[in-house]
């Protein structure tokens, strides 16, 4: 593609020029995550790609959910988000971990979707018919999932992915700034403020017993 | 009553663990994905950099030391003659006649209104770009 130039002013100062070039290269060290993987997807082997897609769709899959809180929503999201990565493979220098910068993919493009459908009339996830993955209708794991989410869908959507990137994802507070874009302060604060409501909603919904039961079987 | 804390919420989250879509996603993201290029990413590059503006900045300023000691102060230089007529007419130069608010106003304003824009184009470009 031939290189173009806009220019615009910038103030008294400045002029900039939007310029495609080449950008940064990836670093093959080991040390970068899944440097040799993605190595060979940007080779031309788009089949490797198959493997991250593999590692990392639930992941994405429940990202995309706790955002948009609707399976057809989350599903086209995810979708999404893989191609985008893919697309936007060579832009990833390795500066955080490939997780991260995966979900800060998934989060944007799950909340673009969330816009998009708010115009058009919102549609969320009956909770009774909330689906059951494979071998886990009925299961413990299951049904603790689906109160979980019952409770997680009474929070604020940025709160509960706030809650399930911290305590799910196991990411950190800088990890999470990255991926939603907030600042530190802010997701310190919503964290606390969701920690505390969600334990609220818990205790309400599910009563001290069963709460209790449920704490034991975690 | 437990009180559940940092442990219990992490231990009730990694055991309810990842949302699983209702099928699998695999084949049609590899599908999409098979009709995909892999983009160069953009970067935002000033035209004029910051070292090219000081040097234009310092060349300038050279330009007119040595256009002044030239000229001489208060004098005129023959070997120079384009020189005369350069400071003559930095000289003559007069302000816009008209009220002076207003142009001062309208100046402001258009600057403060190319700055937002500029602004508001760049943070719009950093949103789209990974």
């Amino acid at each position: 593609m031939p290189p173009f130039i806009r220019q615009r002013l910038r103030g008294p100062r400045f002029v900039h020029a939007f310029v495609t070039v080449p950008g940064p290269r990836l670093v093959t060290s080991p040390l970068v995550d899944h440097a040799p993987l993605i190595a060979r997807i940007l080779e031309g082997d788009s089949r490797a790609y198959e493997e991250l897609v593999r590692q990392y769709q639930h992941m994405v899959y429940t990202v995309c959910h706790r955002v948009l809180r609707n399976t057809e929503d989350a599903e086209e999201a995810t979708q999404d988000s893989f191609v985008k990565a893919y697309q936007h493979l060579r832009g990833f220098t390795g500066a955080s971990k490939f997780s991260t910068w995966l979900f800060s993919i998934a989060h944007r493009t799950a909340i673009s979707h969330g816009r998009r459908r708010r115009t058009d009339g919102e549609t969320v996830d009956e909770l009774t018919q909330h689906p059951a993955a494979e071998g886990d209708s009925g299961s413990s794991h299951g049904e603790l999932r689906r109160q979980l989410d019952l409770a997680l869908n009474l929070l604020p959507a940025d709160d509960a992915s706030i809650l399930s990137y911290f305590y799910l994802e196991d990411l950190s507070v800088e990890e999470i700034v990255t991926v939603t874009g907030l600042g530190a302060s802010n997701v310190k604060v919503k964290l606390h403020r969701a920690r505390k409501k969600l334990a609220e909603v818990m205790e309400r919904q599910l009563g001290p017993e069963a709460r209790a039961l449920l704490l034991n079987d975690a | 009553m437990p009180e559940m804390n940092d442990n219990d919420l992490r231990k009730l989250f990694q055991a309810a663990g990842h949302a699983k879509p209702e099928r699998d996603l695999t084949n049609r993201i590899m599908a999409r994905v098979a009709v995909t290029r892999i983009a160069e990413p953009v970067v935002v590059a000033p035209l004029i950099s910051k070292r090219a503006w000081v040097t234009i900045a310092i060349a300038t300023g050279l330009f007119f030391l040595c256009a002044l000691s030239l000229s001489g102060l208060g004098g005129t230089n023959p070997s120079f003659p384009w020189m005369d007529r350069l400071l003559d007419g930095v000289a003559q130069l007069k302000m816009p006649e008209g009220a002076w608010p207003q142009w001062t106003i309208g100046f402001s304003v258009l600057a403060l209104f190319f700055a937002l824009l500029g602004h508001y184009t760049e943070r719009r470009m950093r949103k789209t770009a990974f």
